[in-house]
Parts: C-alpha cells; sequence; structure tokens
C-alpha cells in the first residue's frame, strides 16, 4: 500500500462521507501536488471534521470520551495488575532462561507493565470507536485528553491507575515517547473498530 | 438560527463557484481562490464551510459519476441558490458602503 492510500484511507476512516474531498485531493495530488501536500491536506481535514463533529454534539463527544476513560480505568484496576503478576511470574523464567545480565535483566522486568497498558489503551480506543456519529472525534478527543495527561505527568491530575505513568518510564528509551505511544495505541484501536464498522472499499487509490 | 452574514472565506467559495460556473466542484474552486485570491486554502476547509453553506441554504450540492482518475470517487458539484446570490449581493452592498468616503482608499495608494 502506498504513502498516498494509507492517508486517503486514514481520511476515510476518520472522516466519514469525505469522498468527494478525498477524489479531489487525489486528483491535485496527481496533477502534481507532492505528497507532503497530501498529508497536509489530510491531516487539516480530519481535524476539521473532528471540530465539526465536537460542535454537532459536544454531549455526544464528551460521553465518548468519559467512556474511554472508564474502559482504561476498570482495564487497569481489573485486569492490568493480574496481567503485571502474570508477567511478574513468568520473566524471571524467561530471564533465567536466556541468562541474561542484570542490566538487560532491569529492561526486561519493566517490560511486565507493557502488556496490560497496551492492551487497556487499545481496548479504550476500540469501545471508543463504536459504530456512533461522533467516533472520529471521540477517537481524537481521547488521544488528546492521553497525551494532555502525559504531558502534565508531574501535575496532579486524574489519571485511570499508575501504569498509565509507569509505562513511560519503562520504556527503553526516552520517557516522552509515551506522549506518542499511549495515543498511537488508542487510535489503533478506535480505527480498528472504525475499520470494521464502516468496512473499506476494495477499490485501490 | 442560521448566520446571516458570510465570512471573507465563504464569500470567496460563494464568488469562486459563480465564477465558474457549472463545473464548480473542489479542485476547481481550490484553484479559483489560490488564483485570484493569491492564497493557499485547505480542501478540508472549503469543504467545511461549503457543507454550512449548504446547511444555510446558500449553495446546493450534486454528485456526479465516479471516475477513474480519481480513485472511482464523484465529484461533488456545486450551485450557488438564489438565497446564496442575495448573500452575496447584500455582502457587496455593505462592503460598498463601508468603501465609499474614505480617503485613504482614495487615489489608488494607501
Amino acid at each position: 500500500m502506498t504513502a498516498e492510500q494509507v492517508a486517503l484511507r486514514i481520511l476515510r476512516l476518520l472522516s466519514p462521507g469525505s469522498d468527494a474531498l478525498a477524489g479531489d485531493l487525489l486528483e491535485r495530488h496527481r496533477s502534481g501536488k507532492s505528497r507532503l501536500w497530501l498529508w497536509r491536506q489530510v491531516l487539516a481535514a480530519i481535524f476539521a471534521a473532528t471540530w465539526r463533529e465536537w460542535n454537532t454534539d459536544r454531549m455526544g463527544a464528551s460521553r465518548a470520551v468519559a467512556v474511554g476513560w472508564a474502559t482504561m480505568l476498570i482495564f487497569f484496576f481489573i485486569a492490568g495488575d493480574l496481567l503485571a503478576h502474570s508477567a511478574d511470574q513468568t520473566l524471571p523464567k524467561l530471564l533465567g532462561y536466556l541468562g541474561a545480565h542484570r542490566a538487560a535483566n532491569v529492561w526486561l522486568e519493566s517490560l511486565r507493565y507493557i502488556p496490560p497498558t497496551v492492551i487497556g489503551c487499545v481496548l479504550s480506543g476500540w469501545i471508543v470507536g463504536r459504530p456512533v456519529l461522533f467516533y472520529a472525534a471521540s477517537v481524537f478527543i481521547v488521544l488528546f485528553a492521553a497525551v494532555s495527561a502525559l504531558a502534565w505527568y508531574a501535575a496532579p491530575v486524574a489519571v485511570p491507575h499508575t501504569l498509565f505513568y509507569v509505562v513511560v518510564l519503562a520504556l527503553p528509551y526516552w520517557w516522552w515517547s509515551g506522549l506518542l505511544i499511549v495515543p498511537l495505541l488508542i487510535m489503533i484501536g478506535g480505527l480498528w473498530r472504525a475499520a470494521s464498522t464502516h468496512p473499506l472499499d476494495r477499490q485501490l487509490v | 438560527m442560521a448566520r446571516q452574514h458570510l465570512t471573507d472565506f465563504e464569500l470567496m467559495i460563494l464568488l469562486a463557484i459563480l465564477r465558474i460556473g457549472d463545473d464548480a466542484y473542489g479542485v476547481p474552486i481550490a484553484r479559483e481562490i489560490e488564483q485570484t485570491g493569491k492564497r493557499s486554502v485547505l480542501l478540508g476547509a472549503i469543504y467545511t464551510a461549503l457543507d454550512r453553506l449548504e446547511e444555510n441554504g446558500l449553495v446546493t450540492s450534486t454528485y456526479g459519476d465516479p471516475t477513474p482518475e480519481r480513485g472511482g470517487r464523484a465529484k461533488r458539484f456545486f450551485k450557488v441558490t438564489g438565497k446564496g446570490l442575495k448573500a452575496v449581493k447584500d455582502t457587496q452592498k455593505a462592503f460598498t458602503a463601508l468603501w465609499s468616503g474614505i480617503p485613504q482608499l482614495k487615489g489608488g495608494t494607501a
């Protein structure tokens, strides 16, 4: 799949009813506009559609955000600790088997936080991306909320679970990477659900 | 209640549709604004404004046939309604009235 196809499919998923716009973008792209131009147009169109949906039904979008956060909260408290505990049982055995170095041991130890966080975030996006009219706006607003919460990491903001923070610190590289990964996971969940709700056409771009 | 006045962007879009005529869909509208208005535009913003204008009854839209060069997607053609034309004329009148009697704008120099 080419970058153009990816861009237009994302547009279709997040801005339903934008076929004419997608056709126009493709037409201009094929008549000489750059790939960067196409992506800029697609992203702007998605945000414009999101803003419009948000303004059309603020209550619906707020409800979607609440549902997204509640999903994470419930999942982390019910299944999060259980998953982390299971990883606690299996990782040492794995490490022993691998004969890992102490530093690697610490690094791998931190991986136990990742599965529950990944599952929780994807599930949140999946639930929010239900076949509701405002799914595109909802997914983006949840994404924005997740980014905002992490950006205020040091501030006493209400977040679902310490796992939400810990995964950021546990990642084996720059901690701000969590700013991309957490919302990205929510997005993946939302797009996944949206794609299954509104099947993409098989037509090639 | 729908707004009664046009934003500058909405006015440019309506004028672009009127200039283009029957073949007014997203691409020529964007080109017309870019060429005559000397500004770059986002197609998504044009569609957002057009949807709003359609909701307010200032334009109507119809879909053409899907074409292969657009990846099988149809063009959405726009026409200005009588109400839209009146809105443009009213805006023109308002601007003309505002323009008149400003000494700094006389003689072609600012």
